[in-house]
């Protein structure tokens, strides 16, 4: 029997990384430890913040609504959850009850709204006629998620919006904006994206930043958290899912590489002088003929993605 | 998340179950374990027949 480092009790995981060994509630302690960690850290957010957490229904995402309850709540931090209904078919209503129900379980705040009804169109009836050459149906999902999170967080004078985004989401993030040879993307991302600060464009922030994506889905489930368990019928479409293979056989090969990408990561953009690099970025913002919100073209990238297929 | 079950077979039996998952070309870094609905570690070692349920919490 393996035991748990801290106690003598039996290991339940194994974290190769660190080459750690922890029974259920030492990994717990471990989890939670890292996540207020990277917190405090990245000064993510502080006690006067309104933070409207994006509540898609997985689990890095529900785990971060039960953390944030479990955490910030008896530190009488604001927030809430925001709920997107994205229009999938036998997808998005299923996720939304599984969302409404664990709020009401945890008593707190739920922004619903849905891409028909803030954008006029749903991501299923985009699926019928998108234009490939953008990219694939999640690019479009996506630029639509992210207006209609922002839209509602103005509404609600919501701060900053807390996204589930994980230590394996980013590496693959950033591997893929390397690639693409796109500097703007490489370094807007982080604990906290965006290079400028904007009026209406809410800064998104990411607490899971550095927590790999198995501890999330163990956390889970040893502390039987709520989360949909089946893919986004799109899923097959998403370009990161050959990063995520790539980055995944790597961190077995190479326990830590995982850490090692984000770190090495952290330490270009905190060296580079990204304004120069992004020279784009000192240029005054346009409002969006279409819609009115910040953009740095003449129309914003979901109202160009809609304009183009006619809706 | 994708879950299905295997069973152990007498010639696996005091093999740990991350050999057994590594020699059933199942990568034991992918996958969490459970037993009679019970989380259970891979290091654990049977010697009797069991039927263990895998949830593959990294897609593969």
């Amino acid at each position: 029997m393996v035991k748990c480092e801290k106690c003598k009790k039996e290991a339940l995981i194994y974290l190769a990384y660190g080459k750690h060994n922890f029974c259920k509630d030492h990994f717990n302690e471990f989890f939670e430890k890292r996540f207020k960690k990277n917190i405090r850290q990245h000064n993510i957010f502080n006690n006067k913040d309104y933070i409207g957490i994006a509540t898609s229904g997985g689990k890095d995402s529900m785990v971060l609504l039960y953390l944030f309850n479990k955490i910030f709540k008896p530190k009488r931090y604001k927030f809430c959850a925001i709920f997107v209904n994205e229009g999938t078919h036998n997808y998005s209503d299923k996720t939304e009850k599984l969302v409404t129900d664990f709020c009401k379980k945890l008593d707190t705040k739920l922004i619903k709204s849905s891409h028909k009804d803030e954008l006029g169109v749903s991501t299923q009836e985009v699926s019928v006629n998108y234009n490939k050459k953008e990219g694939s149906i999640c690019t479009y999902c996506g630029v639509m998620r992210r207006k209609v999170l922002n839209i509602l967080a103005n509404k609600e004078n919501i701060t900053k919006i807390a996204t589930g985004h994980n230590l394996d989401d980013e590496c693959q993030t950033v591997l893929m904006n390397l690639l693409d040879n796109d500097a703007i993307r490489f370094f807007r991302t982080g604990p906290v994206t965006g290079i400028i600060d904007l009026k209406e464009t809410k800064p998104r922030i990411k607490p899971f930043y550095l927590t790999p994506e198995k501890e999330i889905a163990a956390y889970a489930l040893y502390n039987d958290i709520p989360f949909y368990k089946e893919d986004c019928p799109f899923y097959k479409a998403a370009k990161r899912n050959h990063f995520r293979e790539f980055i995944n056989e790597t961190e077995v090969m190479h326990p830590g590489s995982k850490f090692s990408l984000i770190k090495s990561f952290l330490k270009i953009k905190d060296l580079c002088d990204i304004k120069k690099i992004t020279n784009k970025i000192n240029k005054p913002l346009n409002k969006c003929e279409i819609c009115g919100s910040e953009t740095s073209g003449k129309i914003c990238k979901s109202c160009q993605l809609l304009k183009d297929m006619k809706i | 998340m994708n879950t299905y079950k295997i069973k152990l077979k007498e010639k696996e039996f005091g093999k740990t179950l991350r050999d057994i998952l590594i020699s059933r070309k199942i990568n034991p870094e992918y996958i969490i374990l459970k037993e009679k609905n019970k989380f259970i570690p891979i290091s654990k070692t049977y010697k009797k027949e069991v039927e263990l349920e895998v949830l593959e919490v990294i897609k593969m």
